[in-house]
């Protein structure tokens, strides 16, 4: 099969190495970028949230690049990105695309690397072979690979004297994952990677403001959907400190958050009492621990995301109280710097202030 | 308790004492689900349901100041409703939790954590919630499941006594009394049948009186049957929010027994409209139905005329389409 998925950040890095194990042909989409959204536009609905034009871009550019087969992770679920995969493939079709469909539904551990294995050239007779655990076991150490560096990357940058470089060297070194497809090498270009984005040059004389990004993964994510922001208020002197990763994306389909962040979901009863759906638990759980340690909060999410306004509905009053700076971002197609940039600022100056007021 | 077992029970709480022996019950959202069952199982207890007064601009307006702007206008009427009880004088609402009412379908996430959202907005508020999740619960029949909720909110009022099961009995009787259709219109008269979620159709000031537009007109507008028709949908493939999937199944109800036009009734921000809508028009234009579908989004808007417009035009195309198909079967 010559498979394709819609992509979050570098969830693709991870899922070519599973199709490539189980002997598939990978389609990498074109990353997100202005072009594919403007096509994705004129075929998705009227408000459906931003990240189903992306996913529709995606789907429409592995189409083109020749893929065969889309897997949609859906079916069922709280958060309407269950219900991308019905709508997608409706347009598709309408648009005249044949593919093949998988919809990766319920446990998604097994039935997702259960779709690829059972129409896997090395035949149906796979089950649980040792290939099959080793592309999977691949996949999510890619991601937690991203993620280790993605951390450094933040915790490393606003610091550094050529900010550009870091981004760079965190680009670089994704590209290298994405041709690395052995155990050994991913563990060793693991390594490298921390190594390199640590000894790069910086300044900590200074200690920087601190802001906590909570929010929609796909918007926190994807920087074609958040339009750069972490690097641009690393720019500004502020350090981002952001949870969110394709890791845990992941880790919250397949519903293994609720193992390795149960005590963070064990704080969220405080809000919510029972699951609202995308990552509302951990926005937040995560609010609440960065109202204590760190000078602000940025919460970004795509616009009228069902999930994340009922977060943005109990922690305002919450961080109010405790006069902690907040600012959500709802972010959809807009094309204007002007207005995103002075909001940006405006909350840069407000977490200057609290992390040194007086000055 | 972790997580994984929290679908299975809901964590139990001191007694509520409500004021005066008064609940409020805000007069949105899933008010006309079960509001029988619920008024009933109050009285019996010696409760007094204390509905909150029609919706209105003004209860809008009370709402709008209490929520974020990016909810739907239901929920922004509910919280209207809510802020109208507190004037009231109310200090208890029961705000059910309805996660699922059926198995492999739920509502919208909203839904799932209403009561915790009123907790936030309303700290003055006690807030019953009844937690109804038939999709993960163990007894597979929604009466029992009903009845095991109820039975849990009335242990939380020291309400419940040896004939609470009884009482729980009489009051789903009195439910499905309540669930009755209207009669059928004339058959020589212009149809439309107007779908979208109960509350939409129910309520004349969530559809911004679209009902009472039409029937200005010389129109019969007919709403989604008050029990849930059993045929299968060729609209409801992939549909797994209740809402959604109830309006395919009505949808089709009507397209069988034949309506001259159809007007989906969606809501800005709504998660499951801005989906479900977009499916079932591609689904009905693959169908070639032949009937024609306006699509109304609704919000806060104040000014009528341009929803009065779009139905006077809507109606004078299902006129035309009623005679094309009347000469062409004669």
């Amino acid at each position: 099969m010559k498979i394709s998925t819609s992509q979050i950040g570098y969830l693709g890095v991870g899922m070519k190495t599973l199709a490539l194990e189980l002997g598939h042909q990978w389609i990498d989409p074109e990353r997100p970028g202005r072009k594919g959204l403007l096509r994705a536009r004129r075929f998705s609905p009227e408000y459906c949230c931003y990240p189903f034009r992306l996913a529709l871009a995606d789907c429409l550019s592995a189409l083109e690049r020749g893929a065969d087969t889309i897997v949609f992770f859906g079916g069922k679920g709280i958060c309407r990105l269950a219900m991308y995969q019905s709508v997608q493939r409706e347009i598709l079709t309408h648009e005249g695309w044949r593919f093949r469909a998988h919809v990766v539904s319920g446990n998604i551990r097994s039935s997702l690397y259960g779709i690829l294995r059972s129409e896997s050239p090395h035949g149906q007779s796979m089950s649980y072979t040792p290939r099959t655990f080793i592309g999977f076991w691949k996949f999510m150490a890619k991601l937690k690979v991203i993620e280790r560096w993605r951390y450094t990357l933040l915790s490393v940058r606003p610091y550094c004297i050529d900010q550009s470089a870091a981004t760079q060297l965190f680009s670089r070194l994704v590209s290298q994952l994405d041709r690395t497809h052995g155990v050994l090498g991913i563990r060793r270009l693991s390594k490298k990677g921390l190594r390199e984005l640590n000894r790069l040059e910086q300044d900590r004389s200074v200690l920087l403001p601190r802001i906590g990004l909570i929010g929609e993964s796909y918007a926190c994510i994807d920087e074609f959907t958040n339009r750069r922001i972490i690097e641009r208020l690393n720019r500004m002197g502020i350090e981002v400190v952001s949870p969110i990763s394709e890791y845990k994306f992941m880790s919250v389909v397949t519903r293994l958050y609720y193992k390795t962040e149960a005590s963070r979901i064990a704080q969220a009863r405080r809000f919510f009492k029972a699951p609202g759906g995308g990552d509302s638990l951990l926005s937040a759980a995560y609010a609440m621990e960065f109202a204590r340690t760190t000078d602000g909060i940025l919460h970004l999410y795509p616009f009228t995301c069902l999930p994340e306004t009922s977060v943005r509905q109990v922690i305002t009053p919450y961080l109010a109280e405790r006069a902690v700076p907040y600012f959500h971002f709802n972010l959809d197609e807009q094309m204007a710097e002007e207005g995103f940039a002075t909001r940006l600022e405006t909350f840069a100056d407000m977490v200057r202030m609290r992390a040194k007021p007086g000055e | 308790m972790s997580w994984l077992n929290h679908h299975r029970s809901n964590p139990g709480r001191s007694r509520v004492r409500p004021r005066g022996d008064r609940i409020g019950i805000p007069r949105s959202l899933a008010f006309d689900e079960l509001r029988c069952f619920f008024d009933s199982v109050l009285q019996s207890h010696g409760q007094t349901p204390f509905h909150s007064p029609r919706s209105s601009p003004e209860i809008l307006r009370l709402g709008s100041s209490r929520c974020i702007d990016e909810v739907c206008f239901p929920l922004k009427t509910f919280f209207g409703h809510l802020a109208a009880l507190l004037e009231q004088g109310v200090d208890t609402v029961l705000v059910p939790r309805i996660i699922s009412t059926a198995r492999g379908r739920n509502l919208c996430p909203k839904f799932h954590v209403l009561p915790d959202l009123v907790e936030q907005s309303f700290p003055e508020f006690k807030v019953l919630s009844p937690y109804l999740d038939l999709h993960h619960a163990k007894k597979r029949d929604f009466r029992q499941h009903l009845f095991a909720a109820s039975r849990a909110m009335l242990i939380e009022l020291g309400a419940w006594h040896r004939h609470s099961t009884e009482q729980l009995t009489l009051a789903w009787q009195r439910e499905k009394e309540c669930r009755i259709d209207p009669p059928d219109p004339p058959a020589d008269q212009l149809t439309v049948a107007l779908v979208g979620h109960t509350y939409g159709e129910r309520d004349p000031f969530l559809n911004l009186h679209s009902a009472k537009t039409l029937s200005d007109q010389g129109v019969a507008v007919v709403g989604s049957p008050a029990v849930l028709p059993v045929e299968p949908s060729f609209l409801e493939e992939g549909i797994y929010y209740e809402p959604t999937f109830r309006t395919a199944r009505a949808i089709d109800h009507h397209l069988r027994r034949g309506v001259d036009g159809l007007v989906l009734a969606t809501y800005f921000a709504c998660g499951p409209d801005s989906y479900g809508a977009d499916t079932f028009l591609y689904r009905l234009k693959r169908q070639q139905v032949r009937v024609p579908v306006l699509r109304l989004i609704f919000d806060e808007h104040t000014a009528p005329e341009g929803l009065i417009t779009r139905l006077t035009t809507f109606v004078d195309v299902a006129r035309h389409y009623r005679e094309q198909r009347l000469n062409e079967s004669c």
